[in-house]
């Protein structure tokens, strides 16, 4: 049965003027706060120290914008290519599994971030070592994402599969990777917001450029009000990959839509 | 056939010796748990015998192939494809040609189940009797030697599960198909069967083989037939606990 739309309709309607008004409060609530003299500049910059900001940094920022998109967008392309390729491998081959399973479960504790004067001393401050710190955490979401979705997916759906006729490879393509799409895009989201937090990171140190270096840089003058133009900037860069992403997930998952409305 | 268990291989089957004709229908009854399942998991492919053998046509069964095609329990209908790539999909790998889905079996089917006009829609807005008549659409689709459906109607409630009956046992009257199917309803397996194979004990062995004889056309009426309530009752009786055939 198709749904007829009545609830589909009245319901995000509700949950958009929810989210509007938490978000309008927040604002609302820093412009009391800063334009009221509350809380110094220093510490916090208002709406106008924002605007100045902007005038400060306007011929640098396209740049520091470009360059911290393209480093998360690169890392992450890489990293998800990476690790759901190793997780789909494991899945489907238990000598790769066995081989990969410990390594994996060794290394996934260990905090990316921690290994950045590593990759500082291997690469220098290369746009390769930058990547490379990204590509590697998010691979290893990715990897045991994929890896534990693939134990998820019903076996009777492989099985169905076999006695139709296919192939081990075949069952891999037509039944398990479309089985585990849906449960993959949590990890992706999360993945997502991983990398750029890992760019701003490694921007910290030695960098020239990107919002991590403006961050870095304005510190050291106490220029607040750049941190959080930065900040917001990151926000906004943050939402959008977000908002695109999951567009694009639900094109890849078009069934997941139908039974998620119905 | 034996289940590797920690204290010792559990043995399921014993002793089961079964063959089936081109076009017949085998309706395999017993109690829940007593190796149905494992016994058409056998003939599909999925489990090898640790004793004994499976044939189709001569040639042994060392694996899955599209050759004895298997309609599961639970729900093998797949999500992402709509219900025609779901139809199509052994001809789509390459394991069966084209099938033709306005005709035949598998036409039939789809115009009985009033599939036809949801072929572009995706199985989660169908019903759950819809996406069991998918699976056997998909099953027959493969042109399969033999049909394996192990309790195709499981799950399904009293009114769907009658109703998909019925358009199962037309394609079965129209078109011959050869299938084995489990079943622990005995009314079911004589609307549906040529042949009841009982199964009982542990380990499972084939107690009593009997024909059904009840002429084709089926109606849902033949079940008020003397003939059907006592053949009925005397197989309940062997099915009973400590029952003796």
């Amino acid at each position: 049965m198709r749904n007829s739309g009545g609830t589909g309709k009245i319901y995000p309607r509700v949950n958009w003027v929810l989210g509007f008004t938490a978000m309008l409060l927040v604002v609302v609530a820093w412009v009391i706060l800063t334009e009221g003299g509350i809380v110094k500049p220093l510490y916090l910059p208002g709406p106008r120290d924002i605007i100045r900001a902007i005038s400060d940094v306007a011929e640098e920022l396209p740049i520091h914008i470009f360059v911290t998109l393209i480093r998360t967008l690169v890392g992450y392309g890489l990293g998800v290519s990476l690790g759901i390729g190793v997780g789909l491998l494991m899945g489907y081959s238990k000598v790769t599994k066995a081989s990969l399973h410990g390594i994996i479960e060794a290394w996934r504790p260990i905090p990316p971030i921690a290994l950045i004067p590593f990759f500082l001393l291997w690469f220098g401050f290369s746009f390769f070592g930058r990547i490379l710190l990204v590509t590697l955490g998010v691979a290893l979401i990715m990897v045991v994402a994929t890896y534990e979705a693939m134990q998820n997916v019903p076996a009777q759906l492989s099985e169905a599969a076999k006695t139709l006729g296919a192939r081990r490879q075949q069952v891999l393509w037509t039944v398990q990777w479309p089985a585990i799409r849906p449960e993959l895009r949590g990890s992706l989201r999360v993945s997502l917001a991983l990398s750029i937090s890992l760019v701003i990171a490694s921007e910290f140190l030695g960098a020239q450029t990107g919002l991590g270096y403006l961050i870095n840089v304005s510190k050291v003058t106490f220029s607040t009000h750049v941190i959080l133009l930065a900040v917001i900037l990151l926000g906004i860069i943050s939402g959008s990959l977000d908002y695109l992403l999951r567009c694009l997930l639900k094109r890849l998952t078009p069934w997941c839509a139908i039974s998620e409305q119905s | 056939m034996d289940f590797p268990m920690s204290n010792g291989p559990l043995p399921v089957l014993s002793n089961v010796n079964l063959s089936v004709q081109k076009g017949e229908v085998v309706v395999v009854v017993g109690p829940s748990g007593i190796g149905k399942t494992t016994l058409l998991r056998i003939i599909a492919g999925l489990l090898s015998p640790t004793n004994g053998f499976v044939r189709v046509l001569g040639k042994p069964v060392h694996e899955p192939d599209s050759s004895r095609v298997m309609v599961f329990q639970e729900p093998s209908v797949f999500p992402w494809m709509t219900v025609r790539e779901n139809i199509k999909y052994a001809s789509r790998i390459g394991a069966a040609s084209s099938p033709d889905l306005s005709s035949g079996p598998v036409g039939e089917l789809l115009d009985l189940a009033g599939l036809r006009t949801r072929l572009d829609d995706f199985p989660g807005t169908l019903s759950t009797g819809m996406r069991r008549l998918v699976e056997l659409a998909r099953g027959l689709a493969a042109q399969p030697k033999i049909l394996l459906g192990d309790e195709p109607f499981y799950a399904l409630d009293v009114y769907v599960r009658r109703s998909v009956r019925e358009i199962l046992l037309r394609v079965i009257e129209h078109y011959s198909p050869t299938m084995v199917l489990t079943s622990h309803d005995v009314e079911e397996a004589l609307f549906l069967g040529d042949r009841l194979v009982v199964l009982c004990g542990r380990p499972a062995t084939i107690r009593e083989i009997h024909p059904v004889l009840f002429p084709r056309p089926r109606s849902r009426y033949i079940a008020y037939s003397g003939d059907f309530i006592k053949l009925r009752r005397q197989i309940e009786e062997s099915l009973a606990p400590g029952g003796t055939a």
